[in-house]
């Protein structure tokens, strides 16, 4: 989910998608670099994104990966289920209000 | 049928794949070059930050598998690879087997042509044999002829035995297995003798 909304925002290749997701957390998300590349691939089979060799603003050859149509349908169903599922979490963790007399 | 042309992409997904991560370390090396570590502490601390990077590329390359199917051929090509390794292991195993499947395959023939398959005779199902339960003797014939003429239960009643008889065919005598049967035996087998007539109607 993450990688579909950094890419609905701009495509961009394997090193540049990690630098984004921890800038945009903050640096609180500090994943291995590495675990991104299963997800990509899963990405790419399943259609969501594609992938095309080309040369980065700094003149890099790099593999840039796209959302696709399909990927931003799939992209805002998992935020919708996301934000849902959040939700019922904040629910429960909110401290109950006391009704004591 | 889109799996075929898949299989043959494979190959290059797998390139592209090895392709992007080493570019991906390399960039992050530069990177750490010019925050002004030395290319050796740099080279180390992007391999880290990667993460173990042949397990990477395994579970990156799994998504395009099938993993049971390509476990099991890569262990058949490791079996092929042993094998050929050590020749003489190999004609014993397979001289070991072969002599085992064999046999077994001899074995099963005889019983299902003997105990399995239904005799080939008119209404195989109707046959039934009949046995004391308190001996392996067999009937003596008087016995026999008592059953036969007062059953109700059965069309027929036939008394046979299996005998090994010398057989004379002129030049050299051999033994044969030999079935002596009573002479009700093709009518109560509902069958035809193909020389006949063959048995005389003893009483």
């Amino acid at each position: 989910m993450m990688i579909l909304e950094s890419l609905r925002r701009q495509p961009a290749h394997g090193y540049a998608l990690v630098q984004h997701i921890q800038q945009r957390s903050n640096n609180l998300l500090q994943v291995e670099e590495g675990s991104l590349y299963p997800a990509l691939q899963r990405l790419l089979k399943a259609k969501l994104v594609r992938a095309d060799w080309g040369v980065s603003a700094t003149n890099r050859r790099v593999r840039t990966y796209q959302i696709t149509a399909s990927g931003l349908r799939h992209l805002e169903q998992q935020i919708s289920s996301f934000e849902r599922m959040f939700e019922g979490i904040t629910l429960v963790l909110r401290p109950s209000k006391s009704t004591s007399t | 049928m889109n799996w075929i042309p898949k299989i043959f992409r494979r190959g290059k997904l797998y390139d592209d794949l090895s392709e992007e991560i080493r570019l991906h370390i390399e960039e992050r090396k530069e990177q750490l070059v010019g925050e002004g570590l030395s290319p050796k502490e740099a080279e180390r601390e992007a391999r880290r930050a990667f993460g173990n990077q042949t397990l990477v590329e395994e579970r990156s390359r799994a998504v395009w598998q099938w993993p049971a199917l390509e476990s099991m051929w890569s262990d058949m090509r490791f079996a092929v690879r042993q094998l050929r390794r050590s020749p003489g292991f190999t004609v014993a195993a397979v001289v070991t087997l072969a002599l085992a499947i064999g046999s077994n395959a001899m074995v099963f023939s005889i019983m299902n042509a003997f105990l399995l398959r239904p005799l080939n005779v008119p209404r195989a199902q109707s046959l039934f044999a009949l046995f004391r339960p308190d001996g392996d003797s067999g009937e003596s014939y008087p016995d026999y002829l008592d059953l036969r003429d007062r059953t109700h239960s059965f069309d027929g009643l036939v008394a046979y035995d299996v005998l090994t008889a010398g057989l004379d065919t002129g030049d050299s005598p051999s033994r044969a297995w030999v079935e002596e049967a009573s002479g009700n035996y093709f009518d109560a087998m509902g069958l035809q003798p193909y020389l006949r007539p063959i048995l005389p109607r003893l009483r």
